[in-house]
Order: structure tokens, then C-alpha cells, then sequence
């Protein structure tokens, strides 16, 4: 075995270790908040449960600074949720009022611009990272088995993240999104023999307008967010299950 | 390599807040360099002078330029699906994780990272 190299993150947890006793934190928490779920715990033994959860250690692949790029992914997931409610409530997906409503949002809502220009940024990053877990996964033969599957739902989730990109680009209907979206869906209409109905359906027709608007819109907010929680969901469980690999 | 002494719970999750504020930290500083841009509003009669895609679409994007369109959809499906499918087929061996012991694979992964970025930077300058 290597020696174990100490990071930032290993140096952080040890001062936070011998600083805080966080037994004492968890268990006043306890005290203070039992109230609350006591009744549901009497039935359901839950603190024993989340506590089991929380002690299980974590493959050393996890945790070594090269395997953080997953977790920086989720992380930036994590960051689009919140900062996509924020803009979705300003936002009006029509023809007419979505550039006006993205204006808006830069000029006229308190930190809007930082709230769009951090969702701007975390989705171009979250493609980023996505990409460099992938690559490493790969280069360190980490999907053999058992772990196939745990590979083909980052690999979807990969594709989901390039669908997010794809979908959200469009919405501020500038010149920029609008005609990147030209180049999206032409080349969508060169796939053989079903190109034209693929790249009618992603348009609702035969240009660019309303339509295409409204299902990207619906796509990006409601169907890839929930689908991507799913297969988060069982990437994470297989994570939990299976490991990440141990080199031998 | 589990190390025993590393929890989900408390250690995992500081380490996961510790990226956390790191990360903001990053798209903070990228907003205040460069906010998010906002073009003039569409319109479907005037094309601009460059389209382009993203820079995440700009390998697959310059690989349509250089080949055939049909050729380089259908290559780039099958690309996809086998990256989809392999570890059920390929590379199955648990006994082999060096790079060595499985150039092919190793060396193949490098060779299109690469390929990938000569495209990429390809498609940013043609």
C-alpha cells in the first residue's frame, strides 16, 4: 500500500477532529430536535439507520483527491438545482417575453446576474468534470465487474448533462442560442433514415419557434432534472453497494 | 484500500463541503471576470456570421465537417453505444488494472481524450 498522502481536505478534517468534539454536537442535536421525529423513530428505528449510513467508510478511491471529480459534479448539480428555481421564477418561456425576461433578470433583479451567470458557469464546469470522471474511470479500468452498470448510468448521466447543455442553450432565445440550436438540430437531421422526424420532433415542426421553445423549456426544468435524480440515485447506490474498485 | 478510518460521516461530507465553498468560490470569481452574456434577441432572418456550437459539441461538430455527414452520425452512434456497452464485453479481466497489463485500453482511452481535444480546439479555429 502507498503511503497515504495527506491533502488539504485530510488536514482540514484533522484540525476539525481535534477541534470540535462533534460526537457532543451530533448527540446535542439529537437532544434538541428528538421532539420532532421521536414519535416517527419509536416505529421506524430511523436514528439507528442514518446513523449506520453515515459511519460506513468510504473506498480510499472516493476519497483520494483524483476521485473528487464525481463528487464535484453532484456538487455542481446540486448548485444548478437551487440556482435553476431562482431563474425559473423570473423566466417566461415564450417567443415574445423570454429575452425580455432574461434582461430582466440581468439588469433588474437583485443579483440575478450572479445568480444566471453562476448557472452559466457551473453548467459549462459540470460538463467539464463530468467528462474528466469519465476519464479516469475509464483509464483505471474501474467499470469491470461488477461494476458495469454503475458505468452505463454515468455514461447516461453523461448524456444527460450534454441534454441539459443542449436544451438550456436555447432558452434565452438571443441570436447565439437560437442558431446554435440551427446547428444542433440540423445535424440531427443528417442521422439516416429517421433524421427528419428526429429533428421534427426536437423542433414541433419544420423551424425553430414556440414549440421548440416550449419543449425545451419542459425539458430542461421538469423531465431531465428527475430523470438525472434517478439515475444519480443509482449510481450513488451502486456506488454504495459495489465500491469503487479496489486496485489490486 | 477502505480505509477504516474514513466515515462518510463527519469526514466525507467536511471534505465535500470543503469542494463546495472552493467551487463557489471558482464561479464567483468567474462571474465577476466574465458575466454570463445576453445577445440581441433572435431572429430567424438574420444568420450570423460564425455558428457554432458549444465548446462540448464542437469535436462531434468539427468530425460532421471533416467526414461524410451520414458516415460521421452513424461512426459517432456506434462510438457512443460501444462506450455504452463495453465493460459487459471488453476488458473484463479483474486480474489486470495496470496500464500495462492492458495497453490497449489504457493507451486507446489516451489516444481519444486526445483526438477529442484536437477536434475540439479544431472546431474552436476553423
Amino acid at each position: 500500500m502507498a503511503p497515504e498522502r495527506k491533502t488539504l481536505a485530510d488536514r482540514f478534517v484533522a484540525w476539525i477532529a481535534e477541534n470540535v468534539n462533534l460526537r457532543v454536537l451530533i448527540n446535542l442535536f439529537g437532544t434538541f430536535t428528538g421532539f420532532l421525529y421521536g414519535e416517527l423513530d419509536e416505529r421506524l428505528e430511523l436514528k439507528e439507520a442514518v446513523q449506520k449510513q453515515l459511519r460506513k467508510p468510504l473506498s480510499g478511491r472516493v476519497t483520494h483527491w483524483g476521485g473528487c471529480f464525481g463528487g464535484i459534479t453532484f456538487l455542481l448539480f446540486a448548485i444548478q438545482v437551487v440556482t435553476g428555481v431562482l431563474l425559473a421564477i423570473y423566466y417566461r418561456p415564450s417567443v415574445e417575453s423570454a429575452h425580455d425576461s432574461v434582461l430582466f433578470i440581468m439588469n433588474d433583479v437583485r443579483y440575478g446576474w450572479l445568480i444566471r451567470s453562476i448557472h452559466r458557469y457551473a453548467a459549462e464546469l459540470m460538463v467539464l468534470t463530468v467528462m474528466i470522471h469519465m476519464v479516469k474511470v475509464f483509464l483505471s479500468g474501474a467499470y469491470k465487474p461488477p461494476r458495469e452498470l454503475t458505468w452505463v448510468s454515468g455514461v447516461l448521466l453523461l448524456f444527460l448533462t450534454l441534454a441539459f447543455g443542449f436544451t438550456g442553450y436555447l432558452l434565452p432565445w438571443d441570436q447565439r442560442a437560437y442558431w446554435a440550436t440551427t446547428v444542433g438540430t440540423e445535424m440531427a437531421h443528417s442521422v439516416p433514415l429517421v433524421g427528419k422526424y428526429l429533428s421534427y420532433a426536437l423542433k414541433g415542426g419544420d423551424v425553430i419557434g414556440q414549440r421548440t421553445l416550449s419543449r425545451f423549456y419542459a425539458m430542461h426544468v421538469i423531465v431531465l432534472p428527475w430523470v438525472t435524480t434517478f439515475f444519480l440515485l443509482s449510481h450513488f447506490l451502486m456506488i454504495r453497494r459495489l465500491g469503487a474498485y479496489e486496485p489490486l | 484500500m477502505a480505509r477504516k478510518d474514513h466515515p462518510f460521516f463527519p469526514h466525507h461530507v467536511l471534505e465535500q463541503v470543503l469542494q463546495l465553498f472552493l467551487l463557489l468560490a471558482v464561479l464567483f470569481a468567474l462571474t465577476l471576470w466574465r458575466p454570463a452574456g445576453l445577445e440581441s434577441k433572435a431572429d430567424p432572418l438574420t444568420t450570423p456570421e460564425h455558428v457554432k456550437p458549444e465548446w462540448y459539441f464542437l469535436a462531434e461538430y468539427q468530425v460532421l465537417k471533416v467526414v461524410p455527414r451520414t458516415v460521421g452520425i452513424v461512426g459517432m452512434s456506434l462510438a457512443a453505444a460501444l462506450i455504452f456497452v463495453f465493460p459487459f464485453l471488453l476488458d473484463r479481466d479483474k486480474s489486470r488494472y495496470r496500464p500495462l497489463q492492458r495497453p490497449a485500453f489504457y493507451f486507446g482511452g489516451i489516444l481519444f481524450v486526445i483526438l477529442y481535444g484536437i477536434f475540439t480546439i479544431w472546431g474552436h479555429f476553423s
